[in-house]
């Protein structure tokens, strides 16, 4: 379980996504949200912890946290 | 008692499983025990890859369809019928004519469907033009024929798009197109993806970056299409970019009978190696319609097809099922109009991008006369 | 620092097994033959274009097509069976002239029944097959 009090409206799971891999699995789920609603981005691959947060910033979203649960991270964030 | 195998969709995967379908099963159809059936809205099968080189003439629509008849073994009936609903409780499906059909066994194939309606400013009567549908493809025919100065875009919209080489290729392919037709000197060419780097696939991304560069496309990466106007496209990032002629890679869907049945909320939710349906039993998806973690490419419906149709079968004759499915992908990537390379990954790998040539550009041309043996299962 | 280093080892490492390979093939004589074989490789080359890639699949595809219905099994052997049939029926040696009456009294040798139940069935399916695929193109045409 991750050590984190973020209540997520919704969750991503890309376990394993290859293609078009975890960032654009997020991309698509934050379009179709409201503002507001904290999405939670499963991912087992090493590189989403760099992608997610530079776009996040590019796009003026909000970065709640990172946790690594060890086979993979949980990555929170918030569409503004 | 005759068990019933029912398949929707006559596409990539509907067709390769109900045709591989029949080989396996042949005695037990044979004797009786299982009837396939193949229902499809579209009588016609469609091999949507040609659908790239319509815009550049260099394929006809009566290329890109065949009666499904022609393709679907003999010993598979065909109902040429949309389903309307899928009742997973009652096992049987309802189609648009108000008839029934009840089925033992469901095999759920309906594709993709381009949402280009969901950029405003992109599809017909538009700004932004696509390339993913027959009237789509012939548009953008004629607009390019009489195109020859300007700002030339593609963007990269929807997330996941079917096919992840269409975008790559296609830059390159009307580059080189240009350059043949004496106008490129006149066109500047933009490619914008969504992410941070030009493909979602890393090692594809850093293939691209050098070619890109040597032939003068330009790149623009975070880029988020939200809206196409006259001449201007809108970010989500809030960029804008000008452009003369706008072509977008759009948004996909998943059948609304999907949601409906309740077998996924977005795409059809299944085990991502049995492809057994999350939602429902004696139900398997195949092709786009899955939320497989792989492309949406017809290399995965191909391969996927293989361990659904072990396991239907060791399902049928009551053994226990075990072949499985690890995600295998390929796709060609045509580097322009005279040499190509592929990429070929699976779950949890990456690909390795070959440096590209001229006999892996001839075997993608080969392929796109013999897919029709694919679609039999012959190959 | 220490990762450029394993980079580094990995690659040499890499070198010294492509290395023995090539020793290898050259030894036992493979090495020459995949020379010649890959100046084959390059005629080809230099003589294909896009047409003659696309007429010569095309055709695969056709040929493919037929051979995927031809080489169902049953097909296969009642295809063996006919071919059979032909090569005893002896053809030219002057088959006797079977009129109306003749074709009745021929009628009662079971082996000409055991042919005509077969040629029933096949006439059948025959026109079960017609209505299947003219049902099929007439969907396809609209
Ligand atoms: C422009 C373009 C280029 C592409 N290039 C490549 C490529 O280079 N390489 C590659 O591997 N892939 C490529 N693809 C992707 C490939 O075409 C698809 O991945 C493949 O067709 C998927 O097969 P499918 O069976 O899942 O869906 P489809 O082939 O889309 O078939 C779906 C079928 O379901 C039927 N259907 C839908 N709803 C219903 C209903 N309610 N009732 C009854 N029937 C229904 C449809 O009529 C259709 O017959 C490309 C796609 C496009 C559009």
């Amino acid at each position: 379980m991750s050590e984190t009090d973020i209540q997520a409206d919704e969750t991503v799971d890309a376990i394993g996504s290859a293609c078009p891999g975890p960032l654009m699995d997020l991309i698509g789920k934050i379009k179709d949200v409201d503002d507001g609603t904290v999405v939670e981005l499963l991912t087992g691959d090493e590189g989403s912890k760099n992608d997610v947060p530079e776009w996040v910033e590019e796009a003026d979203h909000e970065l709640l946290d990172i946790i690594d649960d060890g086979e993979y991270y949980s990555i929170y964030v918030k569409k503004t | 008692m005759t068990e019933r195998i029912v398949i929707v969709g006559g596409g990539s995967g509907g067709t390769i499983t109900a045709n591989r379908l029949s080989e396996e099963l042949e005695s037990e159809i044979e004797a009786g025990k299982i009837e396939i059936t193949v229902v499809s809205a579209n009588p016609n099968h469609l091999y949507k890859p040609l659908y790239l080189y319509i815009p550049l003439g260099e394929a006809e629509l009566e290329d890109t369809r065949r009666p499904l008849v022609d393709l679907v073994d003999h010993r598979v009936t065909l109902v040429y019928k949309r389903v309307t609903e899928i009742d997973t409780d009652g096992k049987s499906l309802a189609m648009d004519d108000g008839s029934e059909l009840d089925y033992d066994y469901l095999v759920v194939g309906t594709g993709a469907i381009p949402q280009p309606e969901e950029t405003p400013g992109l599809g017909e009567d538009e700004p932004g033009h696509h390339f993913y549908g027959p009237d789509a493809s012939e548009n953008l025919r004629e607009t390019l024929a009489n195109f020859d100065e300007g700002h030339l875009v593609l963007s990269v919209i929807g997330t996941p798009h079917v096919c992840p080489a269409a975008p790559v290729e296609f830059p390159m392919i009307v580059e080189e197109w240009f350059r043949e037709r004496g106008v490129r000197e006149d066109i500047e060419i933009t490619y914008t993806y969504p992410i941070q780097r030009l493909h979602g696939v890393r090692p594809t991304a850093e293939w691209m970056v050098p070619r890109f560069e040597e032939r003068d496309i330009e790149t623009k990466t975070f880029f988020n299409v939200e809206n196409v106007e006259d001449g201007t496209i809108e970010t989500l990032e809030g960029k804008e970019l000008d452009f003369d002629l706008m072509i977008g890679i759009p948004e996909f869907t998943a059948s609304p009978i999907i949601e409906e049945a309740g077998l996924g909320e977005e795409w059809m939710e299944v085990d991502r190696n049995t492809l057994e349906s999350e939602h429902a039993e004696d139900v398997w998806g195949i092709g786009d319609v899955t939320n497989l973690p792989t492309s949406k490419a017809g290399s995965v419906a191909h391969y996927a097809s293989g361990t659904l149709v072990s396991r239907i079968a060791s399902e049928v004759r009551d053994q226990v099922p075990t072949a499985t499915f690890h995600g295998k992908t390929i796709c060609f990537i045509e580097a322009g109009t005279e040499e190509g390379t592929f990429i070929e990954f699976a779950y949890d790998r990456e690909p390795v991008v070959r440096d590209e040539n001229r006999f892996l550009h001839w075997s993608k041309l080969g392929y796109n006369e013999a897919y029709w043996l694919t679609a039999r299962g012959v190959m | 620092m220490s990762d450029e280093l394993d980079e580094l080892e990995a690659e040499s490492e890499s070198i010294q097994e492509a290395a023995d390979a090539m020793v290898e093939l050259q030894q036992d004589g493979t090495l020459e033959d995949l020379t010649e074989a890959a100046t084959a490789v390059s005629l080809l080359a230099d003589a294909l274009d896009d047409e003659m890639v696309v007429e010569v699949a095309g055709l695969a595809n056709e040929l493919g097509l037929v051979a995927g219905s031809a080489t169902q099994p049953n097909t296969i052997r009642t295809l063996a069976t006919m071919m059979d049939a032909m090569d005893e029926a002896d053809t030219f040696e002057n088959p006797e002239k079977v009129g109306m009456m003749g074709t009745v009294g021929k009628l009662r040798d079971e082996d000409v029944q055991r042919g005509l139940g077969f040629l029933m069935e096949f006439l059948g399916a025959l026109g079960r097959q017609i209505e299947r695929r003219s049902e099929g193109y007439e969907q396809a045409e609209n």
